[in-house]
């Protein structure tokens, strides 16, 4: 399925960004661990050059360079993960 | 206190029609049925005075108000997203939590609580300046967040039967960061079992086994 790939990896780094939000307390993670997880979806080839996923994890991995709260990063990366149009069944 | 009569074919329009003329919104005014029949409905919309000295001491309180400014941004928002819910905060909790309900909001809920989830983390961006270091606030829909920590409190209390009577550990099923939470904060007291986490995100699962004597 086209996007997949893209949307397991954002899907990653939109958990490693909750569990810092969230403070489930088993983990430490840090900034650049979140920051390599956004790395990893831009380096897919299938995210267009240009595209509003690809603005969106600029945005997300800006936000984590310059400290920003979790949930904004979160909300970034949701952004990306709804540009991405991967449909899912809801609940 | 200002106030102006509203006509409409149903209460909703007669409601709109005095607002409209008052120029306020619905969370601000208190509106009172003066007659309803199958063709126009008369209703008398006044605003309410905020300023008015409040006999609860808890509504002048700085969590009460934090959780209102809350719960009408997020009311704001699903307006926005053509969602109609009902947004109320759960008394008693700590961190402000809003429940919000209404009929058929899976959607709203989303696979996994991932739409959920995204809600909780737009509604912290738009409260955040409104909230102190650290504080945050806990969305959900329907119970749904309330009744995965019930059901995964479960699971980590049976677990821990389990492995009070074998010694062996038990891996659990990967989880949210707020589901793990839910578990160690449930074992957190048990003498014998003890929990910890495995793997990594998304696939970070909990594990729940012997704990292990001091010294050890």
């Amino acid at each position: 399925m086209p996007g997949r790939a893209a949307a397991e990896r954002v899907r990653k780094a939109i958990a490693l960004v909750n569990a810092v939000a969230d403070g489930a307390g088993d983990e430490d993670i840090t900034p650049t661990e979140i920051a390599e997880a956004i790395r990893d979806c831009l380096e897919l080839a299938e995210i267009e050059q240009g595209s509003n996923v690809r603005k969106y994890l600029g945005e997300a991995l800006d936000a984590v360079s310059d400290g920003m709260p979790a949930d904004f990063v979160a909300m970034t990366l949701y952004a990306a993960l709804g540009a991405l149009g991967e449909n899912r069944s809801t609940a | 206190m200002k106030s102006a009569e509203g006509r409409g074919r149903t209460l909703d329009e007669a409601v709109d029609a005095a607002l409209i003329e008052l120029g306020e919104s619905r969370r601000n005014v208190d509106v009172r049925v003066i007659s309803e029949g199958p063709g126009e409905t008369v209703v008398e919309v006044s605003v309410l005075d905020h300023t008015a000295p409040s006999l609860g001491a808890a509504a002048a309180s700085p969590i009460n108000g934090k959780a209102d400014v809350a719960r009408s941004l997020v009311e704001g928002l699903l307006k926005h997203m053509g969602v109609r819910a009902q947004v109320t905060v759960r008394t008693g909790t700590d961190p402000i939590t809003l429940d919000i309900s209404g009929r058929d909001l899976g959607a709203l809920i989303g696979w996994r609580g991932e739409t959920l989830r995204a809600l909780q983390s737009v509604t912290n961006v738009m409260v955040g300046k409104h909230l102190a270091e650290g504080e945050r606030v806990i969305v959900d829909v329907e119970r749904y967040r309330q009744r995965r920590e019930h059901t995964v409190r479960e699971i980590a209390l049976r677990a821990a039967r389990q492995v009070k009577m074998t010694g062996d550990a038990i891996t659990l099923d990967a989880m949210q960061a707020f589901e793990r939470r839910a578990i160690h904060l449930a074992l957190q007291d048990d003498p014998d079992v003890g929990s910890s986490s495995i793997g990594e995100e998304p696939d970070r699962r909990v594990v729940v086994g012997p704990r292990k004597p001091a010294g050890s």
